[in-house]
């Protein structure tokens, strides 16, 4: 068959060969959806994760609600820790130190006080004085039997 | 998309509106509004600087990973003019939180101008102080170097964020921001998240 110039071309386009250009865009589009699927992989990994390994040890079913919970009422100390460090920067603190402090408060997690360490101690006190007291009991069931 | 246009300029996402609800629900009117406040600050000193360059921009978008801000579609700036143009966000807050600080007034409003701004100092991508270092880094050894050296750094610091946070979690189940910043700086990674200012790439 012949084109409007007259020259011969194929009736048929030919096998092994483009006949037309790629658009240009192609890889760009599949490159998208690849990330794509990447991010939705990479967000179902860490998911599964923190229920798996994180989740398995931590979150009890009774023990959900009050989790969510405890962070929820949380958030109050954040707007405070906020308020402090603009109290703190007033009063002439130095900014770095500030915001050292204010994200060792909000991000790390809470240390000991020494309230639970005195209550820990009674406790240790009054389970050794239990514990002397069963002592002797079993002491004195054994002379018993003897 | 799912968007609420305001204007020509400006478009909130679903995300954006979903966000703001929660975190009016957890933080309350006390917090989020000075949040509010210093991200308009932050966002009003790009702009500012971008017109005073000459380089005008275009639209500003809100969505729940934060705000992007389109310049003028076809300009191509310079890398002097993106390290100035990614500081000036950070340098409005700091310079805000040096004046509420000099007046003694709003520590909540002066709390949350001294977060933003040195939050977004970080040399992490897609923050202006990774924007601002790519921009240096290309001005030094070109920009694919700084592109991939960057992408690296990005990917490395969201990781181990997520590491640490979730190692705090374990020893502190009430304490969940730093895996919750994690989660959100891998995200933008995975994104593809590369400037917050997007235009035509330099190639």
């Amino acid at each position: 068959m012949t084109n409007q110039n007259g020259r011969r071309v194929a009736s048929t386009p030919r096998k092994g060969k483009r006949t037309k250009k790629p658009a240009a865009n192609v890889g760009v589009v599949k490159l998208e959806k690849r990330l794509n699927r990447l991010f939705w992989q990479t967000v179902l990994s860490v998911l599964l994760f923190l229920v798996v390994f994180v989740g398995g040890g931590m979150l009890r079913g009774e023990g959900v609600y009050d989790t969510v919970q405890s962070w929820i009422t949380r958030q109050d100390d954040l707007a405070q820790a906020v308020e402090t460090l603009g109290r703190s920067v007033s009063e002439g603190e130095q900014w770095s130190q500030a915001i050292k402090d204010w994200c060792v408060d909000t991000f790390l997690p809470a240390q000991g006080t020494q309230d639970t360490a005195e209550v820990d101690t009674e406790t240790l006190l009054e389970q050794g004085t239990v514990y002397q007291s069963a002592n002797q009991r079993w002491a004195g069931e054994s002379t018993a039997l003897e | 998309m799912n968007e609420l246009r305001l204007g020509r300029f400006c478009s909130v996402s679903a995300g954006f509106i979903a966000l703001a609800l929660l975190s009016l629900y957890l933080w309350g009117p006390p917090l989020l509004g000075p949040i509010l406040l210093a991200a308009i600050c932050h966002e009003a000193g790009h702009i500012l600087v971008a017109r005073g360059l000459g380089v005008p921009a275009a639209h500003l978008r809100l969505t729940a990973f934060g705000a992007e801000l389109t310049l003028a579609p076809g300009v191509v700036t310079s890398f002097w003019q993106d390290i100035v143009l990614s500081l000036s966000g950070p340098a409005v807050n700091l310079l805000a939180a040096a004046v509420l600080a000099h007046l003694n007034r709003w520590p909540m409003l002066l709390g949350a101008n001294l977060l933003l701004g040195a939050f977004n100092l970080l040399p992490v991508r897609p923050l202006d102080g990774g924007n601002a270092l790519f921009a240096l880094l290309s001005l030094l050894a070109g920009d694919r170097r700084s592109e991939l050296t960057l992408e690296a750094l990005s990917l490395a610091v969201a990781v181990a964020v997520c590491a640490l946070g979730a190692l705090v979690f374990w020893q502190d189940r009430r304490k969940l921001q730093l895996l919750l910043l994690g989660a959100w700086l891998l995200s933008e990674r995975m994104r593809g998240g590369a400037c917050i200012f997007t235009r035509v790439p330099i190639k």
